[in-house]
Order: C-alpha cells, then sequence, then structure tokens
C-alpha cells in the first residue's frame, strides 16, 4: 500500500536558512521546506528564521500548495524551554504543517498545546529500527526521520513493518557519530553539539598513541564524506519512503537550486518512466550535482557498512565545477534584455549557462552588457550590482547564471 | 535510600560494597570492558542474587533493524532471569516490555536528558546526561521523578556506527577491542578510543573523556540537594583495579556513613589516573562569541 502511495507522492524536501533561500527551494522542485527558528533549532550559525520570516515563510508555502516544517530538534536543557507554548502555538496559528523535535517533552507540549501541527521525530534520535518506530508511533509521532546509518534492505524492513510515514536523508553533511551522541564539541570546545553549537572536531587533525608512542605516520581526521544518494533515488521510492531530506540550512543559494532542481529531476524521472532505471542518464546528473557540491561525497550507509570510500582522511575539500554568477530579477520578451543580480565577477565575452526551474542548461557568450543606468560595462564586478545584458531565449525571474 | 550500583566484571565483584551489580551484555551493550554472553548472563545473574545484590542488566546499544529479531529473542531469555532492572538506550525495547514491567526499565542515551521535564516524560526511570554543570544536575532535584546518576568513571563521548581506526589508518596500524589515546594537534589531552568488534562483528567505536569523572565532594557538602536521585552509578570500566576502594568510600556517602575522599585520590594517584570534572563548572555554550558576553 505505501509502496504505491509513493509511485505518486514521494516528497523532497529541502533545507533553507533564510527567506530568499526558502523560497528559492520552492521555486526549483522542493515539496516541502525544513527551517529553523532563533530558538529550539540546531545550527546556531545559520540565519535562523524571525517570527516575521516564518510567517511570511508559511504565507508563501501555503500560496504554493506547498509544506513547511520547522526545527526545533536541540536536546533541551532546563534553561532553553522558556516560551515553548507561545511559540509552538504561534507556529500553529500560522499554518506551519509540522515541527521536527528529537525531546518528548517538546512532542508532548505540541500535542497539548498545538494539536494541529504535525510531529516528526529527528534523526537525533538515532531510530534504527521499527520497533523504537512502534514506540513512536504510539507517543503520536506522524513521520519519523531514520538515522543514516540504516541501509537499504533494512529501510525497507522497517517500511514494511510499521505505520508512520518513514523520511531518509539523500544529500549532504553526515555526522560520523550516531546523531546527537556526540559529545567530542562539548568536551574540546566546550561548544554543545546537540544545541547547534558542533565545532567539527571530528574533522580536526588527530595522533593515535598506544603506551605513549605515536603509532599514525601522520595526522588523521575522522570525518565522513557527505552523503550523494542520487543513484539510490528509484530504489528509495520502490521502497515506499514517504520523504526524501535534504541536508543543509547553511549552504548557499546556488547549492540549494542546483541540488534541488537535480533531484526534483530525478524524481520526475521516475515516475516519467514508471521506475525503469535504465531511462535515466545518471552521469548527467552527477555532473549537476558537481556544479554546486564543494565535499566529497558517497552512499554512506545505505550500501551496507561503511568502507574507507566513505571517509573524509586528510584529502583537501574539492570545489564546485561552477561558480554562481547572478539570477535573474527579469526578463524583457520584446527586447530580450535581462536584469541580473550580480553574485560573483564575470565579464563580457565569458560563455555562461543559464539555468531554472522550467530553464534546461542553456549556456550563452556575453556580447554587451550595461549596467542599471545604461552605462556600458566590461566587468560586473560588484557583489549585488544590477546587470543588463541581451539574451536571446526567454529566461524567468529567479533562473540562475553560472560558468 | 539511593542504590549505588557499578559493574560485575569477575568474580570479584561480588566482594564490592553496592547495592547492585550491572552485567554487561557482550552483543548488546556498549560497554567495552568485562563483557558476558547471555549463557554466562544466566550464571552470573543467579551468583549475583544468590550474594544479596540487585541484578541490573545492560542493553544500551542502538539496535540495527538487521539485529532487531535476535534482540527480542534475547529479551525474551533475559526476561525468565531474576533481574531487578534493565538499562537500554534504544526505544524497541519500550515496544517490548509492557507498561506494567516498565519500572525495572532505566533509560541511558548518555547525553538526550538534560531537562526535567525530559525527564519526567520519559516512561522509565532515566540516567541524566553526562554534561551538565552543577547547578543543572541540582534542578533535576526539583522534578516530581526521581533520577539516575552517573558520578564516577570514564564518560562516553562520542558513539559512532563506524570502525573508526580501521578505516583511517593504513591496514593494520590499530587493533580491534584495544584501548588507544587520541591526541588533538593542538591540545595536549588524551582522549581514550576503543574500536569494539565482538563475535565477528564491528560494533563501533567509542571516544572517552581524558580523565575519571569523580562526582563526590560535591555529593558530600550538598547532600540535601540530591535527594531525588534513585540510583547512583559508578563506571568501573578500564578502572578494574581501582574500583573496591572506590566503591567503599561512595557505598559510606550514600549511606550516611564518615567518608574519606582523600582515599579516592590517592587510589586515583597511585594509578596516574586524573580527574575530568569538567562541565561540573561551567554549562556549555552554543558559540564561542556567547562564552565572551
Amino acid at each position: 500500500m505505501k509502496t504505491e502511495q509513493n509511485r505518486r507522492s514521494v516528497e523532497l524536501l529541502a533545507p533553507a536558512g533564510n527567506l530568499e533561500k526558502l523560497k528559492i527551494a520552492y521555486l526549483y522542485g522542493a515539496d516541502a521546506v525544513y527551517v529553523g527558528g532563533k530558538k529550539f533549532s540546531l545550527r546556531a550559525r545559520a540565519s535562523n528564521f524571525s517570527y516575521e520570516d516564518i510567517k511570511e515563510a508559511a504565507r508563501f508555502a501555503n500560496n504554493l500548495g506547498k509544506k513547511l516544517y520547522i526545527t526545533m530538534n536541540i536536546v533541551p536543557h532546563n534553561s532553553d524551554l522558556v516560551d515553548l507554548i507561545s511559540y509552538l502555538q504561534f507556529l500553529e496559528s500560522v499554518n506551519v504543517t509540522g515541527i521536527i523535535i528529537s525531546s518528548l517533552y517538546i512532542g508532548s507540549v505540541a500535542k497539548k498545546y498545538a494539536p494541529k501541527l504535525e510531529i516528526h521525530l529527528s534523526t537525533q534520535a538515532s531510530v534504527s529500527n521499527h520497533q523504537a518506530i512502534k514506540f513512536y508511533e504510539g507517543f503520536g509521532f506522524k513521520r519519523v526521520v531514520l538515522a543514516r546509518e540504516v541501509n537499504l534492505d533494512e529501510i525497507k524492513s522497517i517500511i514494511d513493518n510499521c505505520k508512520a510515514e518513514i523520511e531518509v536523508f539523500i544529500h549532504g553533511g553526515m555526522c560520523v557519530s550516531y546523531s546527537g551522541r556526540c559529545m567530542l564539541s562539548n568536551y574540546m570546545t566546550n561548544r554543545d553539539a546537540n544545541r547547534g553549537g558542533c565545532a567539527h572536531s571530528c574533522r580536526w587533525n588527530f595522533d593515535l598513541v598506544d603506551n605513549g608512542k605515536k603509532i599514525n605516520n601522520r595526522y588523521f581526521n575522522m570525518g565522513s564524506k557527505d552523503l550523494n544518494a542520487y543513484k539510490q533515488i528509484f530504489s528509495l521510492i520502490e521502497l515506499g519512503v514517504s520523504s526524501l531530506k535534504i541536508e543543509g540550512r547553511m549552504k548557499s543559494l546556488f547549492y540549494i537550486a542546483c541540488i534541488v532542481r537535480t533531484y526534483r529531476k530525478i524524481i520526475d524521472d521516475y515516475y516519467r518512466y514508471n521506475g525503469d532505471i535504465t531511462k535515466v542518464n545518471f552521469d548527467y546528473y552527477n555532473n549537476e550535482i558537481l556544479k554546486a557540491e564543494n565535499r566529497l561525497t558517497s552512499v554512506g550507509f545505505l550500501k551496507g557498512t561503511v568502507t574507507k570510500k566513505e571517509q573524509l582522511y586528510n584529502v583537501r575539500t574539492e570545489n564546485p565545477t561552477k561558480d554562481f554568477l547572478g539570477i535573474v530579477l527579469d526578463y524583457d520578451d520584446e527586447s530580450k534584455i535581462v536584469t541580473l543580480e550580480q553574485r560573483n565577477y564575470f565579464k563580457v565575452g565569458d560563455k555562461v549557462e543559464f539555468f531554472g526551474p522550467n530553464l534546461e542548461n542553456t549556456s550563452f557568450v556575453i556580447d554587451e552588457m550595461t549596467d542599471e543606468n545604461g552605462l556600458e560595462l566590461e566587468v560586473a564586478r560588484h557583489p549585488l550590482q544590477i546587470i543588463k545584458f541581451k539574451v536571446p531565449f526567454r529566461l524567468s525571474k529567479n533562473d540562475m547564471m553560472r560558468k | 535510600m539511593p542504590i549505588l550500583i557499578t559493574d560485575y566484571l569477575s568474580n570479584e565483584s561480588l566482594e564490592l560494597k553496592v547495592d547492585g551489580l550491572i552485567i554487561n551484555s557482550s552483543l548488546y551493550s556498549t560497554f567495552n570492558d568485562n563483557v558476558f554472553s547471555l549463557t554466562e548472563i544466566k550464571k552470573i545473574s543467579k551468583k549475583i542474587k544468590a550474594k544479596g545484590y540487585l541484578v541490573i542488566i545492560n542493553c544500551d546499544r542502538i539496535i540495527p533493524q538487521s539485529e532487531i529479531t535476535l534482540f527480542y529473542k534475547f529479551l525474551d531469555e533475559i526476561k525468565k532471569l531474576p533481574f531487578d532492572y534493565l538499562i537500554y538506550s534504544d526505544y524497541s525495547v519500550l515496544s517490548f516490555f509492557d507498561k506494567s514491567s516498565y519500572d525495572k526499565l532505566i533509560y541511558d542515551s548518555k547525553t538526550l536528558v538534560c531537562a526535567k521535564e525530559e525527564l519526567e516524560v520519559i516512561p522509565t526511570h532515566s540516567f541524566i546526561s553526562s554534561e551538565l554543570s552543577l547547578d543543572e544536575i541540582k534542578k533535576f532535584n526539583e522534578s516530581k521523578k526521581q533520577f539516575c546518576l552517573d558520578c564516577f568513571g570514564y564518560r562516553q563521548m562520542m558513539y559512532s556506527r563506524r570502525p573508526l581506526l580501521t578505516l583511517v589508518l593504513p591496514q593494520g596500524k590499530a587493533k580491534t577491542n584495544k584501548l588507544y589515546d587520541l591526541v588533538e594537534e593542538t591540545r595536549d589531552e588524551n582522549y581514550k578510543i576503543y574500536e569494539t568488534k565482538r563475535n565477528k562483528y564491528n560494533y563501533g567505536t567509542f571516544i572517552y573523556n581524558k580523565g575519571v569523572y569523580c562526582l563526590f565532594e560535591e555529593l558530600k557538602s550538598e547532600m540535601n540537594c540530591f535527594n531525588n536521585i534513585f540510583i547512583f552509578r559508578l563506571n568501573s570500566m578500564f578502572l578494574s583495579n581501582i574500583i573496591k576502594e572506590v566503591s567503599l568510600e561512595y557505598y559510606k556517602l550514600v549511606h550516611g556513613v564518615d567518608t574519606n575522599y582523600q582515599n579516592i585520590l590517592d587510589v586515583l594517584a597511585l594509578n596516574n589516573l586524573k580527574i575530568d570534572n569538567s562541565f561540573l563548572a561551567r554549562e556549555s555554550i552554543l558559540l564561542k562569541e556567547k562564552e565572551d558576553e
């Protein structure tokens, strides 16, 4: 039954660290977006959403008929629970779809004071089997985000044996430990990983010492490669997963647009080709991901126990294959002039690529360009500078340009 | 009167001055010292009971889906034993036992219970998090529910499903089931690291704090602030040669008899062991800027 439903409606869930990223995530194909408020959320360094931002985000989502979830997934200390009830009631009042939590206490308060909010269990709870999910179902959780240590066979077995919706991470950063069970940052820097302050201590350089003697030849780090499950999407949909989640509330606008768009296309291909994986060009999708991905990636635990291929070692960070140059503000059909907001340096003569939610990758060489006052420019050098030039094909607002 | 418990490591543990002994399952606990098979657990639990101790079984691993059927078969057998409490970290345990048995269960996630409100929502007994300041620990005294407290031993800082040492070092450089020191490039602190392999399976990698946690003086001087404690636990992992002296002083403390903290300090010094009570003094923060405020 679940698999049949999935054949019509798996959710693509994207992260957003601010309103602009949220809108881009929806426009580029996310069915749902999750964001954090100023309190109760992990990712203390993300911009995070004010009350007004959340209100606007919910309005935007509801107008599109899409969903908005608010992360409240900290492990709360006594002092963190101030204003909890009023915050939950506010979220319900502005028609947020649901909250993502790891605390049973926050869940119990939400059930009592904001019962319309869906309650989703965060990956911070490290749920790895269906019997644990049964407890949470009884508590009132509608959906469970599985631990990232679960493989495809286990996901199938879990879905076959529980009623709750199952959400699985498909892309982005991964803890090297079970989520929620790592205090390295706490001990080494006093920054609380379970309240959004993780210092990523696992990625620092370490020695291993045996009875006073160092046994490694050079420093090692314990960090994990990021997750990249583009080739497993068809399988995950077949298994009956309800939601495919991209990690990255601190990621850039460009990253969100590229990654969300790519996974949107893969999911649409699944339905278009009725699950026939042979019809899909995965090299194309991998190249699209690489245009924004700035870290080494792997499949994590999805294929089973991790190997050396899933670890980071002492390698340098990979850079994306494309730079984000600008975002389309307007396009005039008659004059064929695009109005673009600069996000990175570019110049006349550059061969660039436009892409968008409804625009396939289209290359173009910039011939002439002006600023917003009509002054000719050779170079667009200032961030957020407004640039105009002629483009022979139709563009839409929020399409992007890269090189 | 609170209960004092520690780990059963060998028959010598049957001479310890404690109220209960924890038998750590080789298959389902994260304990990295002496652990026991189901057959051994059955025998040891009878011995412990015969000596008048409480019997506590520890199964605090996170249970993967691929092992859940076998884990439930294990619990079927445990249920037949004369155990008093079972320590768990995975909520599949709550789906196994009837609610009428919940008073025999003790939750131990190590990190996830940091507020008294959270303690009150958990349907069984529960340990509180290991990384709380003294003021935060005292707050639990105001809870409607009693709580369980670790007061001595190494703290588990990280629980990873990955066999990290095997993965990050060249083949053969590091052994499984061996305790090493992990030293960060810019710090001179040694953290303990242990990659666990039992019955041919990799159970993960564990990192422990740099010294022995010892909540003693604070308990002694402010015992009235800790009158809501159900269980005090002494973690004897890697400390088998000092647990006898340590448990005696804690036993005296819990039972209101004159204690000698210096005895604990002396035995730690004799074994080159340092105390790490870093969290007691100050609460953790989110960002460095907040520390400067």
